[in-house]
């Protein structure tokens, strides 16, 4: 590949509201997912494993965990001379009043800074988001795109059916014999018994085109996102559908999210995800090996490095630096790191923020379509569970620690 | 730019009493512990110290090590000024510079020392299983006013005429040193830790090359010489977990004592991390067979069968009904149906075919670096 022919855009301004409270201080790129990543591992590890070198990375009002995460890039190569990592954030001040606000639709944002699209010397554009976990090829889309000889490239999956609960805020497309996008529709209008394309929002295009969609529409003065100039653009434009194969999963509640980390204890999906032939890299951790007791029994179930399991797991995901005590029972549960589960504590069907501690013998148990979300730093007791029950969606359950006392009313609506 | 110390690793050894598994890799690189190498430890425990620049000198199969080490980012040792250099034999106008010892090391990178301009040298071997701070034992040499400082540390009287034994007097200055000796005096063993004032190494390396007097090892020629000379040389006592895993027995033994989670190493200590270059994998997984009891599993791997007090490196697959006790299984090492392994050390990338048996007892059997145990020869098909 010629140097740096392809950039990347990385959109992090992903709504979060529904996957509260797993997003109060987070995007949903920072969501960890299964043991030991996190969800923009994903789109970032298919762009650098595609050679591209110079990737904009435009985020919300939530900028902590990714610089934490992601810092220079080193782990996905991206800490060259040549290209990297250029962070745009959508807050800004009016220079009148200097009050801070965020961008009404970011396009502005995007249009501020297509400087670094035009530095980077790149023909091609490829725009991802993180809600929508997959492992794709990129060079494929492009060498795709080239063939088909398309203004843009937009990439679909097929579905047998559409789940009219979780998809409802998606695109569906209509593709015809020449390969071409016809139509493009809300998941909402397609009848649930039919199979469908779903649309999902990754983009290839000329840089040069993509400037002069965001320019025009500016020049228009519309307030919209990134998103619906695409959409636009794609209506309009001769679209080429490109077909992706793989897992795929759109992260937009909570079950969508706690199933597709249960989704990775099929061998199948786990080995489409991150057994392929395009390794996902993630930040770096030097934890200790994970140590399992005599009095363990862990089946079907993803570990990672630096636990130590004394009790009973059975499919789950277990995150990094958890301890789960002598006589606990774990099922069907997503517990992420450094949480401490005591002693003849029983879950099922929970997610545990990062963090949390379970103290001796309390039970909390979720269903499948709803599991009980602990909030991060939470301590959970005995007494307290008892308090629960009467609580609306099982949610928040706790008493927290001195630290996280201030962030709880908002949770408790 | 002046560094006040830094540390010099003698990684050119062989250790030939491990076999096959130092046959294509030296000894420091041997893995331990399921994701960690030998020199892991000591490169870690520079960088916990703040020691930030190494040179880690090679010798013996030098490229599984240098390709472990690459720039030293791992360890965290890649900053603005410093970081890791790997040193090896190269010839020159002078003639073919093979380390003759480790003095001798020493003295063929003098001008690499004299570069960073340190007032104190730290010579380490990378061949210990040990957490150390080395700031501790550089307080000590000023305190002490000294001119070389050994790291000491008590050994069994049976175990100690295998050591270089120190007899000290009651201010720790050495009076005596013996290396192996027949009947020890003390059980103050040497734990091939030095730190040198440079200046003064510099000068006896340098005088004795002059005059053709052999300087070529430490424990042999420098610290009796120094004594000798009436240098102030002193014995730092550490009283912590130090292990040397020199033989097929004592790094079986050393990696079944590191699975116990109450460890006197403590490696699950966060104020005191042991690095490693950490290859990219998924979680390890557990099928619904698996049954693991007792044993160290890391990132990467498939398990289907039964794991009893064993260590299960990265990327390690095994098969349902096989079962693993008392082993050491090294990363990517593939274990198929109904394989018993049996007090074992398996190199990397080995292979067994289903129904394969490895079973060792007091003798602790090896299987090499990709070797394929069992499945049909040629006879047989």
């Amino acid at each position: 590949m010629r140097k740096n022919k392809i950039c990347g855009i990385l959109d992090l301004t992903e709504p979060r509201n529904v996957l509260y409270p797993l997003t109060l201080n987070r995007p949903v790129a920072s969501l960890p997912f299964c043991s030991r990543y996190r969800l923009i591992d994903f789109p970032l590890s298919s762009l650098t494993s595609a050679g591209v070198e110079t990737i904009g990375v435009f985020l919300n009002d939530s900028l902590r965990s990714i610089y934490d995460h992601v810092r220079s890039g080193k782990e996905w190569g991206m800490d060259s001379i040549h290209g990297g990592l250029f962070f745009f954030s959508s807050i800004t001040s009016d220079p009148a009043s200097g009050q801070r606000r965020l961008l009404d639709g970011d396009i502005y944002n995007y249009f501020k800074n297509l400087e670094f699209i035009e530095k980077s010397g790149a023909e091609y554009v490829a725009v991802m988001g993180t809600k929508m976990l997959c492992n794709i090829d990129v060079q494929a889309i492009m060498r795709n795109h080239i063939e088909q000889g398309a203004d843009i490239t937009v990439v679909y999956k097929k579905v047998e059916h559409v789940d009219t609960e979780d998809d409802q805020h998606l695109s569906c497309m209509d593709i015809g014999k020449d390969g071409l996008v016809q139509t493009l529709r809300s998941c909402s209008l397609q009848n649930a018994e039919k199979k469908a394309m779903i649309n999902m929002e990754i983009y290839l295009l000329k840089s040069r085109l993509l400037m002069r969609l965001i320019r025009n529409v500016v020049a228009e003065n519309e307030h919209c996102n990134l998103n619906d100039v695409l959409h636009q653009a794609i209506v309009k434009l001769p679209t080429n559908g490109f077909e992706y194969t793989g897992y795929v999963k759109d992260i937009s509640s909570i079950k969508s999210y706690f199933n597709a980390n249960l989704d990775m204890l099929q061998d199948a999906n786990l080995t489409a995800l991150l057994k392929g032939s395009q390794p996902v890299h993630t930040k770096v951790k030097n934890e200790a090996p994970t140590y399992y007791a005599r009095t363990s029994d862990a089946t079907d179930s993803l570990v990672a490095n630096g636990c130590l399991v004394k009790g009973t797991v059975k499919h789950s995901i277990v995150f990094r630096n958890v301890t789960i005590e002598k006589n606990a029972l774990v099922r069907d549960s997503v517990i992420m790191q450094g949480s401490y589960i005591g002693t003849g504590v029983e879950l099922q069907h929970v997610i545990l923020d990062k963090q949390v501690r379970i103290e001796a013998n309390t039970k909390l148990i979720g269903t499948e379509d709803k599991p009980v979300v602990i909030e991060k730093g939470s301590v959970v007791s005995r007494i307290l569970e008892e308090q629960t029950r009467q609580m609306p969606e099982n949610r928040s359950v706790t008493q927290t620690n001195d630290r996280l006392e201030t962030a709880r009313p908002s949770l408790l609506k | 730019m002046n560094n006040e110390i830094i540390a010099m690793i003698l990684a050119g050894g062989q250790g030939s009493r491990l076999g096959k598994l130092t046959r294509t890799i030296a000894k420091p690189a041997v893995p331990f512990g399921g994701k960690y190498r030998i020199i892991d430890f000591s490169l870690s425990n520079c960088s916990n110290s703040g020691i930030r620049t190494v040179g880690v000198i090679t010798q013996y199969q030098p490229l599984e090590l240098n390709n472990h080490i690459g720039n030293g980012s791992h360890w965290g040792l890649d900053g603005k000024t410093g970081g890791v250099t790997i040193l090896q034999p190269h010839s020159s106008l002078d003639g073919e510079k093979w380390f003759e010892g480790t003095a001798h090391a020493i003295y063929q990178n003098i001008s690499f020392i004299d570069r960073h301009h340190p007032t104190y040298i730290l010579i380490l071997s990378g061949d210990h299983i040990y957490k150390m701070d080395y700031e501790h034992m550089l307080d000590f040499h000023k305190r002490k006013k000294a001119t070389a400082t050994v790291a000491v540390i008590r050994v069994p009287e049976e175990e100690a005429s295998r050591f270089g034994i120190m007899n000290t007097d009651n201010t720790d200055r050495i009076i005596d040193f013996e290396e192996k000796p027949a009947v020890p005096k003390s059980n103050l063993a040497s734990m091939g830790i030095y730190i040198f004032t440079w200046e003064v190494l510099r000068r006896y390396l340098t005088e004795s090359h002059a005059t053709g007097q052999n300087m070529d090892d430490f424990g042999k020629n420098v610290i009796p010489s120094f004594l000798a000379n009436g240098e102030n040389v002193f014995a730092y006592a550490f009283d912590g977990y130090w292990k040397d895993v020199g033989t097929i027995r004592s790094l079986w033994d050393a990696n079944m004592a590191f699975i116990d989670p109450e460890h006197e190493l403590n490696i699950r200590d966060k104020s005191w991390r042991i690095y490693s270059k950490n290859p990219v994998a998924p979680p390890h997984y557990l099928t619904g067979s698996a049954k693991i009891r007792e044993s160290l599993v890391v990132d990467g791997c498939y398990v289907a069968g039964e794991v009893d007090h064993s260590i299960i490196s990265q990327n390690v697959k095994i098969g349902p009904e096989s079962k693993i006790t008392d082993s050491i299984i090294m990363s990517n090492t593939v274990i198929g149906k109904n394989v018993t392994i049996d007090h074992a050390i398996v190199g990397e990338h080995a292979v067994f075919a289903d129904n394969a048996q490895v079973v060792g007892d007091k003798e602790i059997e090896v299987v090499g670096y990709n070797e394929v145990v069992g499945g049909l020869t040629d006879e047989e098909e």
